[in-house]
């Protein structure tokens, strides 16, 4: 085996540990968004509701 | 809802500090490994794939010991918060965990002609991948958070319990056979090539903390979410009524 | 409990759970689960039956595969064989808590005056005994059809059935529990089963393998026996002690 087909597995060695991180963050951050906003979504619906019966205890999980 | 107290704006700060030291640290560690590291005499250029490989290995290992911790920890007060940890450093080691098992083979390759050798790190280190896996799967198909919670840290326990087992059953399996590998733990590295492996583990510790400190706040959000579910659904339970 | 007048004391003590110390009693609510599990599968035959079937029919089918016949047992046969008693295993765990669910068994198991270790004891002995039974039948039978003579190695063949049988079945045991309790459990099992008792199964094909071409159980085969031993007592005790997180509602 060359010397040039050898970086190349150096090459893609190095571009999957970029590749695997950054694939994991976006990851979490699309989960984080979707996450977000399902709580404000929910959050919304559970305080109009608490509006109508007149309950003012916004909750937040312990 | 929520004013900003000191710990918080703390714990901002250290989110955006964080991001930024992984970065600066990888790339501190991109130039010891490829200009400072001496050339390896029998590999060539090819083992300096050794300096992000191998720290992922250590740092992996270190992640399943802090779920190993966590699931005792959980089990003994029951706070959820230790459940998020062991989750979260379970995820992180698992991502760590796949970085070894894939440039493993990649350096594998043009220096011993395969892929895969059933080396007793490297397989040691797929055995983890599926125990951990499996501890992500339950996880996913526990339905009551409680329930999975407490699976989860008995297979934290048990999980890491056979490492050291398994490591053994590995080497003796494949008999002593000289290892390819002289350079692991970094004791016989030359001193340059000691300086990018040192680099290699500050920036998977560093890569460490910035995920779990990005999954653990995550982790609280779910359970949040979850119990506005549940409010949710009581709700229109009543509601319906 | 009338008991006659010439009984001995330690048959006294062995009928009547009062009369023993912490330990030994907890022991001897383990055997009583044991005992039901096997009476209950005694009477109606619903998972042993199945398990000969499948160990036995991954015996044939691997026939297929690898053609016994023109190749050496002993390279052979111990992969196979601990392939088709795991995989029969596997049965006998799922088996062992989908029994306790109906009408909810388990619920009086977790309010009997039971330590969950001993529960968990019971249910481990239960089903080792049930993979041994299977082991018992399958071993003579593979010998036919593999057409070797098993009987100068049977006593240590037997020694070292027995260390991993045990192994699996800790191992099988807590997570039959978990996964009886989870979606797709049926699917889980396995898995979680192999991935964790991966040293298990090289030691289990590894010492039978050395005990066929050796004949003894000196040198490697008891360097694996050694292995598997301390591997039972890490598993046996790491679950004895978690059980009761596996059984809590």
């Amino acid at each position: 085996m060359d010397e040039a087909t050898k970086f190349w597995y150096l090459f893609i060695a190095y571009d999957i540990v970029w590749l695997l991180i950054g694939g994991y963050v976006v990851w979490l951050g699309v989960r984080q968004n979707r996450i977000q906003r399902q709580i404000e979504r929910l959050r919304a619906l559970l305080g109009e509701e608490e509006d109508d019966r007149a309950e003012g205890t916004a909750g937040r999980a312990s | 809802m929520t004013r900003p107290s000191p710990a918080r704006s703390a714990a901002r700060a250290l989110r955006l500090l964080l991001p930024v030291a992984v970065t600066g640290l990888a790339v501190g560690t991109l130039y010891l490994a490829f200009f400072h590291a001496a050339r390896e005499r029998v590999m060539g250029d090819i083992q300096r794939i050794f300096y992000f490989h191998a720290p992922a290995g250590l740092v992996c290992f270190f992640a399943f010991f802090v779920t190993f911790l966590a699931s005792i920890a959980y089990l003994a007060t029951r706070r959820p918060v230790w459940d998020i940890v062991g989750r979260a450093s379970t995820e992180a080691g698992l991502l760590l965990c796949s970085i070894v098992l894939l440039t493993g083979p990649l350096w594998a390759r043009p220096v011993w002609g395969t892929y895969w050798t059933w080396e007793a790190r490297l397989t040691t280190t797929l055995v983890l991948w599926l125990i951990y896996a499996a501890y992500l799967m339950v996880r996913r198909y526990t339905d009551d958070p409680d329930q999975q919670a407490r699976f989860a840290a008995v297979l934290g326990i048990v999980g890491f319990l056979d490492v050291p087992i398994v490591y053994w059953s590995v080497r003796v399996w494949r008999g002593h056979h000289p290892l390819v590998l002289k350079v692991s733990g970094g004791g016989g590295l030359e001193q340059s090539m000691q300086h990018a492996f040192l680099g290699g583990v500050a920036t998977y510790v560093a890569l460490y903390a910035c995920l779990m400190m990005l999954r653990v706040p995550m982790g609280r959000q779910e359970e949040e979410l979850r119990w506005l579910r549940e409010r949710a659904a009581a709700m229109r339970d009543a509601g319906s009524r | 409990m009338s008991l006659p007048a010439s009984s001995s004391p330690a048959a006294r003590a062995a009928l009547n759970p009062g009369v023993l110390p912490g330990a030994g009693r907890e022991a001897r609510k383990a055997v009583l689960v044991c005992a039901k599990d096997l009476r209950i599968e005694w009477r109606n035959l619903d998972n042993l039956p199945a398990m000969f079937f499948f160990s036995l029919l991954i015996l044939v089918i691997f026939n297929f595969a690898f053609d016994f016949a023109s190749s050496d047992f002993r390279i052979l046969a111990p992969g196979v064989l601990w392939v088709a008693f795991t995989f029969a295993g596997v049965l006998s765990f799922g088996h062992s808590f989908d029994l306790e669910r109906d009408a909810d068994c388990i619920q009086g198991l977790r309010i009997a005056p039971i330590d969950p270790g001993s529960l968990y004891l019971g249910k481990m002995m239960a089903n080792g005994v049930s993979m041994l039974l299977v082991e018992l039948v399958v071993l003579p039978l593979s010998a036919l059809l593999f057409g070797a003579d098993l009987l100068p190695v049977a006593a240590p063949l037997g020694a070292v059935v027995l260390a991993h049988t045990v192994g699996f079945a800790a191992v099988g045991t807590l997570f039959g529990a978990m996964t009886a309790r989870t979606r797709r459990g049926d699917v889980l099992l396995p898995i979680l089963l192999f991935s964790v008792s991966v040293p298990l199964m090289i030691s289990a094909v590894k010492s039978t393998s050395a005990l066929l071409s050796e004949g003894t159980l000196r040198g490697e085969a008891a360097t694996w026996l050694t292995m598997a031993c301390i591997f039972d007592v890490v598993f046996v005790t790491a679950a004895y002690l978690t059980f009761e997180y596996v059984l809590e509602e």
